[in-house]
């Protein structure tokens, strides 16, 4: 057995290391499979495929990631218009476009979540566009004067 | 951006975490039309920290689920399965020998099927609590901060009408107080045109056929029904208090 820094940390007094080439070569893929279960952490025939589905699916999840956390700010949005008159998306979106607002989804989000006040001012002005054109349908003038969530209704909606 | 939680803050930020626990009429309603409308409620998709798998579901509490209105013949058709696990254990019952029985037991079924199948799935049905009638424990009354409102309006039968809109009505003709209406003798089943004194054979020609008679176990080509026409559960309900009991209707009377 030959002594490296490697055999030290790695493995115990009486194991069987290989050489030192060999651990070289095969280090940084034993580094990304710390984590995993079972031999696929610490036997090279294993731990070698193990590592590269690894690699290839967190490529595709960076690509889904966008698309995902997209998805996600448009229910919340939607969620958050459901108290103003269950206004949709989609005339939220137009209005604001109309009116020269280029805020993005991240930030309208994160507003509707943490700062409710400055969202209700953002969705007043798209009502407000809308009013002007005429577009509102009759649904959406009767249900505005009466928000859905009541448990917060006294102290967040009304000032 | 967020604010520091002080103790100014403390209870709000308790508020945008809290379950809400929400209450719905079932009084008339289609319990396929409304699964779809109570479904948001109990997932949190109305709320803006939604996430799938975040358990940021409200309480839906249901009352009068008796009184439900399935839409057109679905009462005869549609047949609920139970397997016990043993031999012989697989019943098909139709639905409205499972509402003599067990009130609450199709609303939540149809609650549970139109909820994604999830981990979560068995948390998000057990929120929702189906009462059959008004009475509900003071428990939950407490904790009730909200209303959803009913989709269907409710309808108006005969015995609904106060004397003043009837005499109000519109009419075409005035019948004298001494009219006598003929009966309509096709409409009528056999055996009572016979106690009147009408010969079988004379019966038989009168009376129009169902051509297509249905019963639960025949075989229905699939087709949608119309929702619009509703049917409430009074003909295999027995008469349940007088305050809430609805008048019954002409035609359910064969």
């Amino acid at each position: 057995m030959r002594l490296s820094l490697v055999s030290l940390i790695r493995a115990p007094r009486n194991a069987k290391v290989p050489s030192k080439e060999k651990l070289f070569d095969r280090l940084p893929i034993f580094r990304i499979t710390s984590n995993f279960f079972g031999r696929r952490r610490n036997c090279w025939s294993l731990a070698m495929p193990a590592a590269q589905k690894g690699l290839v699916r967190s490529a595709w999840g960076k690509k889904v990631k966008g698309m995902y956390s997209r998805m996600l700010r448009i229910t919340r949005l939607e969620a958050a218009l459901h108290p103003y008159g269950q206004m949709s998306y989609e005339s939220f979106a137009e209005n604001l476009a109309k009116v020269n607002v280029l805020l993005n989804k991240r930030i309208l989000a994160d507003f509707a979540m943490l700062e409710p006040r400055t969202f209700k001012a953002i969705v007043s002005l798209a009502q407000k566009k809308q009013d002007m054109d005429g577009e509102t349908s009759q649904k959406e003038l009767l249900t505005r004067p009466y928000p859905s969530d009541l448990v917060l209704g006294s102290n967040y909606l009304k000032f | 951006m967020p604010s520091p939680v002080n103790m100014f803050n403390r209870v709000q930020q308790w508020a945008t975490f809290g379950r809400q626990w929400w209450l719905f009429d079932a009084y008339g309603q289609d319990p396929f039309y409304t699964a779809t409308y109570l479904r948001p409620y109990l997932m949190g998709k109305f709320k803006p920290i939604y996430h799938a798998m975040s358990d940021c579901g409200d309480h839906v509490v249901v009352m009068n689920s008796k009184y439900i209105a399935m839409p057109e013949d679905k009462w005869e058709l549609i047949e609920y399965y139970h397997d016990t696990g043993y031999a012989k254990g697989r019943t098909w019952t139709p639905a409205w020998k499972l509402h003599q029985e067990d009130p609450t037991e199709i609303f939540r079924r149809t609650l549970r099927k139109k909820i994604k199948t999830n981990k979560l799935k068995t948390a998000i049905t057990s929120r929702c609590h189906i009462y059959p009638d008004t009475d509900i424990p003071e428990d939950v009354m407490k904790n009730i901060s909200g209303q959803i409102r009913q989709l269907i309006p409710l309808h108006k039968g005969l015995g609904d009408y106060t004397q003043e809109e009837r005499d109000s009505f519109p009419r075409v003709l005035q019948l004298p107080k001494d009219f006598v209406a003929e009966p309509n003798n096709w409409y009528q089943p056999k055996h009572r045109l016979i106690a009147s004194g009408m010969s079988p054979e004379e019966a038989d020609k009168l009376i129009i056929k169902d051509p297509h008679p249905r019963t639960f176990k025949q075989q229905v080509t699939p087709r949608r029904a119309n929702r619009s026409i509703l049917k409430p559960a009074r003909k295999w309900l027995d008469s349940g208090s007088p305050e809430i009991a609805p008048k019954p209707y002409d035609t359910y009377e064969s």
